[in-house]
């Protein structure tokens, strides 16, 4: 295992980069409730994609078998039904989180600099 | 790892490492379960669904008014299958083209085990054969008369593909120099009873 990490940290800034970002990205210690609706959306997004994928698995984009193929997600495909609403509902979520952590941006002015081109 | 120094923060409490380390596992620990949790339904979407369990399913079928001499036709997974119940005649004429046909035994594996015979298949009365020729997929048409005007009179019955005139035997096996390269493919089969076929399931070979 580490000599895979080492062969790509030899080729690509794999350790730096995750460090940089993630494990020992510094953050300010009083980030509050507001501040998660960024990995909420992360979150969402990978959710519906995951599940988008697998609706493509069965729905039929034609006008005369949609219809039908709907029902056969909801009623044949095991958890069909439930990856659907995942998808349904997410879009939802997704609109929701994301005006959230517009908001939070705003209020906490997480636009200005030297952030102005995160936004 | 071993010289990470003690950070200290504004409100000059050290940091404490050991429970964070705590805090990281019980983390992943907990993250894991979650994926693994959430992999489960897209998994089982994937397996197949009861319509798709329903439309592959094997199919009875009553042989019991097939006489000899007959040919009759069933539908499994969208193919027809034929069942050939044939004639003390019929069969005797098996062993006689066994040097016209390009597999007299059987050697290659286009039937069960069970059905590797000179008849190809349990009881010698009945064939029970996909009825889709090995060549490009078009299904044959039987030609039962001995020696009929058409087929030339070599012919001892069998089947001929309309599409590219390829020639089966009354056990399904091709004739050499045929655009079809095998046999036809025996479909698995078992007796429920003696007139009562269920295709789509092995028999159960010791």
């Amino acid at each position: 295992m580490n000599a895979v990490i080492q062969w790509v940290d030899d080729r690509f800034p794999l350790i730096k980069t995750w460090k940089e970002h993630l494990s020992e990205y510094y953050a300010p210690k009083n980030f509050n409730f507001w501040y998660y609706f960024g990995a909420f959306a992360l979150l969402v997004l990978i959710l519906q994609i995951v599940t988008g994928i697998f609706l493509t698995m069965n729905y039929k984009p034609d006008a005369a078998q949609a219809f039908a193929s709907v029902e056969y997600i909801m009623r044949d495909v095991p958890f069909g039904w439930l990856i659907r609403y995942m998808h349904s509902t997410g879009a939802s979520m997704f609109f929701v989180v994301v005006y959230l952590h517009m908001l939070r941006a705003l209020m906490y002015g997480s636009y200005r600099k030297p952030r102005e081109l995160v936004w | 790892m071993t010289e990470v120094p003690v950070v200290t923060n504004s409100n000059a409490s050290p940091t404490n490492l050991s429970r964070r380390r705590t805090l990281i596992a019980i983390s992943s620990v907990v993250g894991a379960a979650a994926v693994g949790t959430v992999a489960v339904p897209f998994l089982a979407s994937m397996t197949p669904s009861e319509r798709a369990k329903a439309a592959g399913a094997p199919v009875e079928v009553d042989i019991s008014k097939l006489q000899p001499g007959q040919m009759m036709s069933a539908e499994w997974r969208g193919k027809p299958v034929w069942i050939v119940r044939r004639t003390k005649e019929m069969l005797d004429t098996l062993p006689k083209i066994d040097s016209k046909v390009s597999d007299p035994k059987s050697a290659k594996p286009f039937q069960p085990q069970y059905a590797q015979n000179e008849w190809r298949s349990i009881k010698p009365e009945y064939l029970v054969v996909i009825g889709i020729c090995s060549h490009l997929g078009c299904s044959p048409t039987e030609k039962f008369g001995v020696a009929s005007p058409d087929m030339g009179p070599d012919w001892e019955g069998g089947f001929l593909c309309p599409c590219h005139g390829s020639r089966f035997d009354l056990a399904g096996r091709v004739f050499k120099a045929m655009p079809a390269p095998t046999n036809l493919e025996v479909a698995p089969y078992k007796y429920l009873t003696d007139t009562l076929l269920l295709i789509g399931e092995h028999t159960k070979t010791a």
